[in-house]
């Protein structure tokens, strides 16, 4: 809320505009002090150490924050800088109309509005990651993230709602709601609800520095350019390192394995218009020794990538902050994870150690080098969550790409690995799952009908001919029909022959004559019934009536000349025609139906076929 | 949702729709034209008649 006070530095004594009764924290523009403030008044500073940086006071006063949302700068009236075990946290006071509170961390960008629910601070020392917890009242938070706050700096005019002290930042979700609270000792000192942006527009690049380290044995000069985000690396010389929250670097061990990585470190990639970095490759290896490399890369705007490669297949992996809500769902030990109505598979489970490792990694992978991760998949993509002992969960959506898109992304000729079998979440050329095959059928079965209804709607089935002809004991008889004018470009004529048969035959030949050209098409029809008492059961075959269509008839004048023969030893009294022209043909509907079954049929197979294929390398394999 | 409907059932089953489209536009022709799939026996063109006198 504005106040625009006009306080005094406990310093110099010069006027310091306060603007917002939020600010705990304000910085003097004449002699750059910080005073703290309570309720609009300067409090004396005997007890009050400071902890600013100065690399962050060089920069508040020109940097100006611009959302993404609307064209106008806003200036940045402070920031706030945490540490943490694995990373940095970023928190911006901008001035647009009222106060904004930005959140930057693991490189996505939150809008945050303070949470005044009040707070169960029940033993919530011992949540860790994972765990449903009550950090709010009657509602079950899932925790993602529990870190220990291990730096905390500050410039410019600033809420500051924790200490240093004891105090850990709780990441977790409700449903789809993402929340940070912050924790000292049993008792939460703030909460906030953070809302995914799209990332505004920062006039200084603040968030992330190039660190360097030239190795104390082997005099190698290793570069982090994703520090603070990342805090371990490997040099050449096998020796591993890490990063502490200021920024000293301790050696951990020198690694058993270590070879160089069949992608270079140091080469960039193109991948969504954004060149990274290649910093860091991480072989893993499962309890069945089970094997697969991990690239890290690196863009300075986007933040981590990762390229997965398992049997020479490869899977584009991106670090998904803002939808954590999908991992609740993995904690009911559920088979499926739903993203958007989305179904996705459960297809491994595993524990991995790791095996070996060159470069930059994200975070400190050398605190637990044993990971359980879980994979869902619905291909092309896969959902992974990967917990690494006693750390926070990450999830990580990815993305089935080809060894030429990777060799795209490159731009040059690389030596991976030959492909084994199908990958995971490989896209198979002409596979669809069966409801999409069952659904597309459905759908060309409905076109189909409704063509057939539209092009049957112009037939007139017009009566040329319905007359019964005495045959009189005649075996062979012969009758010749009026001239017909047949008006369509082509159209067809069905003829119905019925005769009272009795154990008995009849046969039609006609003469179909074009009156005109001259032309003549021959066609024959017959019918046959028989019937009888053997056995004690009575049967019959054949029938007394029989419909017979000439098709694709052109237009012009016909007569239809018409020699019969019936049978010598019954021969039936008469027959009756009846010639109806340009009649609609339901077979034609039914046949096309069942043709296109048969590819529909054999699409089916060949993507079960593939699909047993792909499900062969998993323990959750349905089929 | 139109384009999920055509991600999920028109684009990844194009072979398909290939075929769909022929079968469609098959029985369209067949059912204007009033030809009738697989007549078989029924018609046959018999060029001799042309010189059949009226």
């Amino acid at each position: 809320m504005s106040t625009k006070q006009i306080l005094k530095c406990e310093y110099c004594s010069h006027n310091i505009d306060y603007l917002f009764e939020e600010f705990n924290i304000i910085t003097c523009s004449n002699c750059k002090a910080l005073n703290k403030v309570k309720d609009g008044v300067i409090l004396k500073h005997n007890n009050f150490s400071i902890d600013a940086c100065s690399r962050l006071q060089k920069l508040w006063t020109d940097l100006s924050i611009q959302p993404s949302a609307n064209n106008i700068a806003a200036p940045v009236l402070g920031i706030i800088e945490m540490n943490y075990n694995e990373g940095v946290m970023h928190v911006f006071f901008a001035h647009q109309t009222t106060l904004q509170v930005y959140v930057h961390f693991e490189y996505a960008w939150y809008l945050v509005s303070l949470v005044k629910e009040p707070l169960v601070s029940n033993k919530l020392s011992y949540i860790k990651a994972g765990d449903f917890a009550d950090l709010f009242v009657l509602q079950k938070s899932f925790i993602i993230n529990k870190e220990r706050l291990q730096r905390l700096a500050y410039a410019g005019n600033v809420q500051l709602t924790t200490e240093v002290d004891k105090t850990y930042i709780i990441e977790h979700t409700i449903e789809n709601k993402h929340f940070l609270t912050f924790l000292q000792g049993e008792f939460s000192s703030a909460s906030w609800l953070l809302q995914s942006i799209q990332a505004p527009i920062l006039n200084k690049p603040i968030l992330h520095r190039m660190f360097t380290y030239v190795c104390t044995v082997c005099q190698f000069e290793n570069h982090v350019i994703s520090f603070p985000n990342s805090r371990s690396f490997i040099c050449q010389c096998k020796r591993a390192y890490s990063i502490t929250a200021n920024d000293a670097v301790d050696f951990v061990k020198k690694m058993s394995n270590y070879e160089v990585p069949y992608l270079e470190i140091g080469s960039t990639c193109l991948f969504d218009d954004y060149t990274y970095t290649l910093i860091g490759h991480v072989r893993k290896i499962d309890k069945d020794e089970f094997t697969w490399n991990e690239f890290t890369c690196w863009n300075d705007a986007k933040g981590f990538l990762y390229l997965s490669e398992y049997n020479g297949h490869w899977i584009k992996l991106e670090p998904m902050k803002s939808k954590y809500y999908i991992a609740t769902q993995r904690t009911k030990l559920s088979k499926y994870v739903y993203e958007e109505g989305r179904e996705f598979d459960l297809f491994n489970s595993y524990e991995s150690d790791i095996q070996c490792a060159s470069g930059v990694f994200a975070g400190n992978i050398l605190n637990d080098q044993e990971y359980s991760g879980v994979e869902y998949i619905a291909p092309p993509f896969m959902w992974t969550f990967e917990k690494p002992q006693s750390e926070s969960i990450s999830a990580f959506k990815g993305i089935s790409i080809t060894a030429k898109q990777l060799q795209a992304a490159f731009n040059k000729p690389l030596d991976l690995p030959a492909q084994i079998g199908i990958g995971a979440v490989e896209r198979i050329k002409g596979t669809n799952d069966l409801v999409s095959i069952a659904m597309s059928f459905l759908l060309a079965t409905i076109l189909l009908i409704a063509t057939h209804i539209l092009t049957s709607r112009g037939h007139r089935e017009t009566l040329l001919l319905s007359q019964s002809i005495t045959l009189a004991n005649a075996t062979e008889t012969k009758f010749v029909t009026p001239i017909f004018n047949l008006e369509k470009s082509h159209s067809n004529i069905e003829i119905k022959l019925y005769s009272p048969l009795d154990n008995a035959w009849l046969e039609n030949e006609y003469e179909i004559i074009n009156t005109i050209t001259g032309e003549v098409i021959n066609a024959e029809q017959g019918i046959e019934h028989y019937s009888g008492y053997e056995g004690g059961e009575s049967w019959s075959e054949g029938s007394n009536e029989d419909v017979k269509i000439i098709s694709y008839l052109p237009k012009g004048n016909y007569k239809i000349s018409i020699s019969t023969q019936a049978d010598s030893f019954r021969t039936p009294a008469f027959y009756k025609i009846i010639i109806k022209y340009d009649v609609s043909m339901t077979k034609n509907l039914v046949i096309i139906l069942l043709l296109l079954a048969i590819p529909t049929l054999i699409y089916y197979l060949y993507s079960y076929h593939k699909e047993v294929q792909r499900w062969s390398n998993s323990n959750y394999s349905p089929y | 949702m139109l384009q999920k409907f055509y991600t999920n059932y028109i684009k990844s089953m194009r072979y398909f729709w290939i075929v769909a489209c022929i079968a469609i536009g098959t029985l369209a022709w067949m059912n204007i034209n009033g030809y009738r799939i697989f007549t078989n026996n029924v018609s046959k063109w018999n060029q001799a008649g042309a010189g059949y006198h009226k």
